[in-house]
């Protein structure tokens, strides 16, 4: 009797990732899936965070999909790997900071070494030829397979028919005749699979899912490695980024400052780390100042926070600032800055 | 045996993360109270937990809070 054979599917969360498993799946083919976590991906949390999004579903969606196609789901943090990714992509950055190809390659080869640690077979991927700028076109997803060191055992179920046969189809542990040619960047071929297979619900597919592909977000990424004088960033970095206005007077620091009532709350918690203000006077957010600061400084960053609050047009806005990871603060009293005086250049 | 792990301030996925790499030392009848401040743990760790087979026996909020409480089967 033929052993199942077992493959472990890059779980993404979105339509494509879901179909190639299912795909497998039908071929009587045992899926597990993965799910890297490189801190960069826009999912749930950031629903979580902002209040006015309180009624999105907060699922996360490679979760979801992993209950739905009955898989189990291993989700893996990568954050300390990924960062030679993000800070030396050996080629280079798409659009903004979003390095693609070498994500892609990393992504399977960690694939590749969970294969090997858990004797599975062979590696699956919701790839689509032509789909992607960087890492999903014809001439790269060679790229892909060969870096990655995962070579013929890794399979594009979507897009298999425009791509040479790999081990597993040749080996008979899948049918080619039973793949798919998918290729380009329209998205009928997958909802027609879709419903073909009975799946109604599915996340925002293929694409949007990562930080590194937003321009205001990159510019902030690259604003913070400029302030630093090196390409670092720790993962409470990268949370920060995606929260707040980003306002940087000086090139030595910045000021975070909360938008609405659940980001206020998100930034509580960074506290410990930053020097944080506090309107008493009025009503307004809560503001951190990253960055080595004079007490001109202060004055400065309280003076841009007072903007934002309900006192922004009285003559002065009384702050509570508390230096980091400290619950004593002390009071401090200033003029709010008018609209024409903050700088549009600070705005990051 | 009773773990207790503190995942407040940690976002979606890191609370079902750490669980994740804690439940390989559970043994069969083990329980885990997990302290979270995420409101994506009322979905993920049930989804996490129906996936790969534990049990969830209580979940408690409260304004700052959500407390899980999971059996290893």
């Amino acid at each position: 009797m033929n052993p199942i054979r077992k493959a472990v599917a890059l779980i993404s969360g979105g339509l494509d990732s879901m179909l190639a498993a299912r795909m497998m799946l039908e071929q009587g083919i045992h899926v597990e899936g993965l799910n890297f976590f490189t801190g960069f991906c826009v999912e749930g949390h950031t629903h979580a965070i902002r209040k006015h999004q309180q009624t999105k579903p907060k699922r996360n969606n490679a979760l979801w999909v992993a209950e739905t196609l009955g898989i189990k789901l291993h989700i893996i943090d990568v954050v300390e790997e990924y960062k030679d990714v993000v800070i030396n992509p050996k080629h280079g950055y798409g659009q903004h900071l979003n390095p693609c190809l070498d994500c892609k390659i990393f992504m399977v080869k960690k694939a590749h070494e969970w294969r090997q640690e858990h004797d599975f077979d062979f590696i699956i991927t919701g790839e689509v030829i032509g789909q992607r700028p960087m890492s999903q076109r014809k001439r790269t997803m060679p790229i892909v397979a060969n870096q990655s060191g995962a070579k013929e055992r890794l399979l594009r179920p979507l897009s298999a028919l425009n791509l040479p046969e790999t081990l597993p189809e040749q080996e008979g542990w899948v049918d080619r005749n039973k793949l798919l040619a998918i290729t380009g960047r329209s998205r009928k071929e997958q909802f027609s699979l879709a419903e073909q297979l009975g799946i109604t619900e599915y996340s925002q597919p293929a694409g949007g899912c990562c930080f590194l592909t937003n321009e205001h977000y990159s510019r902030k990424l690259a604003d913070l490695w400029q302030a630093q004088g090196k390409r670092e960033y720790d993962l409470d970095d990268v949370m920060l980024l995606k929260i707040g206005r980003h306002i940087r007077p000086k090139s030595h620091f910045k000021v975070i400052i909360g938008r609405e009532e659940g980001e206020n709350r998100y930034l509580e918690g960074y506290r410990r780390r930053f020097i944080s203000l506090e309107p008493t006077s009025h009503d307004g957010p809560i503001a951190l100042i990253d960055g080595n600061t004079t007490p001109e400084d202060i004055q400065e960053a309280a003076r841009i926070a007072a903007r934002y609050s309900q006192g922004r047009l009285d003559k002065k806005v009384i702050f509570s600032v508390r230096p980091a990871a400290s619950k004593e603060g002390f009071e401090l009293s200033v003029k709010p800055f008018l609209a024409e005086e903050i700088q549009a250049e600070w705005m990051v | 045996m009773k773990y207790t792990l503190d995942l407040t301030y940690l976002l979606c996925p890191m609370p079902v993360i750490r669980f994740g790499q804690l439940a390989p030392q559970m043994k069969s009848g083990d329980t885990a109270h997990l302290i979270c401040s995420d409101p994506g743990v009322e979905y993920d760790v049930p989804a996490w937990c129906r996936v790969h087979g534990y049990t969830i026996k209580s979940i408690h909020k409260s304004d700052e809070q959500i407390l899980i409480d999971i059996e290893k089967p």
